[in-house]
């Protein structure tokens, strides 16, 4: 994953206003990209949102469960875990218009070959 | 040239996360000092500790829950003496609101911020309603604002009828099954408890903007066919297993029904 990767992404994506790749296990922020600068805290906010839904076992009815998205009126964050390592995942802040399917194509893509 | 509609639904996005954190709003009246602190009382659910800064010195902290305020957490200098162990009473309002009038004279700036309480409160009793403090501080009724009715999940629920596989629907301490067999509901159900607690864990950065109004999403493996979902309105839930592996049109279904009740 690179930062052209992540801004190649979130242009696919009218609605997604802030795409992070993050370390869940250490919460750490690795890459951002967005139309606004968001401050350091709001980042960590957003990672830790990750870090709890996927660190206890979220599975349903035994399958994993991936992406889940916290949605209110306003918009929603969306998280997804790497398939290629379960501690990093990619976190996304989009408006209440967004179109998830599209979202959740291009995210599965991006991350299949990270 | 800047695109201040992003800047715009992005603050909006962030308020709708808790009460806004740190930004000073101007107050020109007394009236208008006190409504800022109610209206902070009338959307905190879980417990919070409301602290109030007026201008750029005195203090305030609070204890709001389920929409009430539940105590004074720490003497108010120069009032009256509040014991911050002791929940507020119905017949506390009119010193409450001596104290709040007494804050904004003269009308200054006010900067309100809120984090989680390790205390309990009961939800549903104790305290004083917004609808009290506005009483008794003079305030115009908030006619205009029936949150009950806005927040009605009955049209979001019939949406879903024929695609739910088993729903739940929880609130306080009741758990009825509005559908599904039984094996099907009794998984969802032994699904739904530790992830409620989870989502709604005070330390968990989303959990009032589920419980006030939300949705979480739960995708599975396009082979299951399926997704989960909870939804939370006023603290009440609705925990659903859905047919369909894309879960766009439960989500457009939500926000429609948003604006339908």
């Amino acid at each position: 994953m690179t930062s052209v990767d992540l801004a190649d992404f979130r242009a696919q994506l009218p609605q997604c206003e802030l795409a992070v790749y993050a370390d869940i296990g250490s919460g750490t922020v690795l890459l951002t990209d967005g139309s606004l600068r968001y401050p350091q805290e709001y980042l960590d906010a957003l990672c830790e949102c990750a870090a709890q839904l996927f660190r206890g076992d979220p599975a349903f009815d035994g399958q994993a469960t991936d992406p889940i998205m916290v949605f209110g009126p306003t918009g929603g964050r969306v998280f997804f875990r790497a398939p290629s390592d379960p501690t990093e995942a990619l976190c996304c802040i989009c408006g209440p218009e967004t179109d998830v399917t599209m979202l959740i194509t291009a995210a599965r893509r991006m991350l299949a070959v990270t | 040239m800047r695109d201040l509609s992003k800047l715009k639904s992005a603050l909006k996005r962030t308020a709708a996360d808790g009460l806004a954190g740190g930004a000073a709003r101007p107050v020109d009246s007394v009236e208008a000092g006190i409504a800022h602190i109610i209206d902070a009382v009338d959307t905190t659910l879980m417990g919070r500790r409301i602290t109030i800064r007026i201008g750029d010195g005195q203090e305030l902290h609070l204890d709001a829950a389920g929409r009430r305020l539940m105590r004074f957490a720490a003497p108010v200098p120069g009032q009256v003496p509040f014991d911050p162990t002791v929940e507020l009473k119905a017949e506390d309002a009119a010193d409450v609101a001596n104290v709040l009038r007494a804050l904004f004279v003269p009308p200054t700036h006010v900067t309100i911020t809120a984090k989680p309480t390790a205390d309990a409160f009961d939800p549903t009793e104790g305290g004083l309603t917004p609808a009290k403090l506005r009483e008794a501080a003079g305030l115009q009724p908030n006619q205009a604002h029936d949150r009950e009715a806005d927040l009605n999940m009955e049209p979001f629920v019939n949406g879903l009828q024929e695609k739910c596989l088993a729903a739940l629907w929880i609130q306080e301490e009741d758990v009825a099954l509005l559908a599904g067999e039984e094996a099907r509901a009794a998984a969802l159900s032994q699904w739904a408890a530790p992830m409620m607690e989870r989502l709604l864990s005070p330390e968990f950065p989303l959990a009032a903007a589920l419980e006030t109004d939300g949705i979480a999403v739960f995708v599975l493996p396009d082979a299951a066919d399926r997704h989960a979902i909870v939804a939370g309105r006023l603290g009440a839930y609705l925990v659903a297993e859905i047919a369909g592996a894309d879960p766009s049109e439960t989500l457009a279904l939500w926000h429609a029904s948003r604006n339908s009740g």
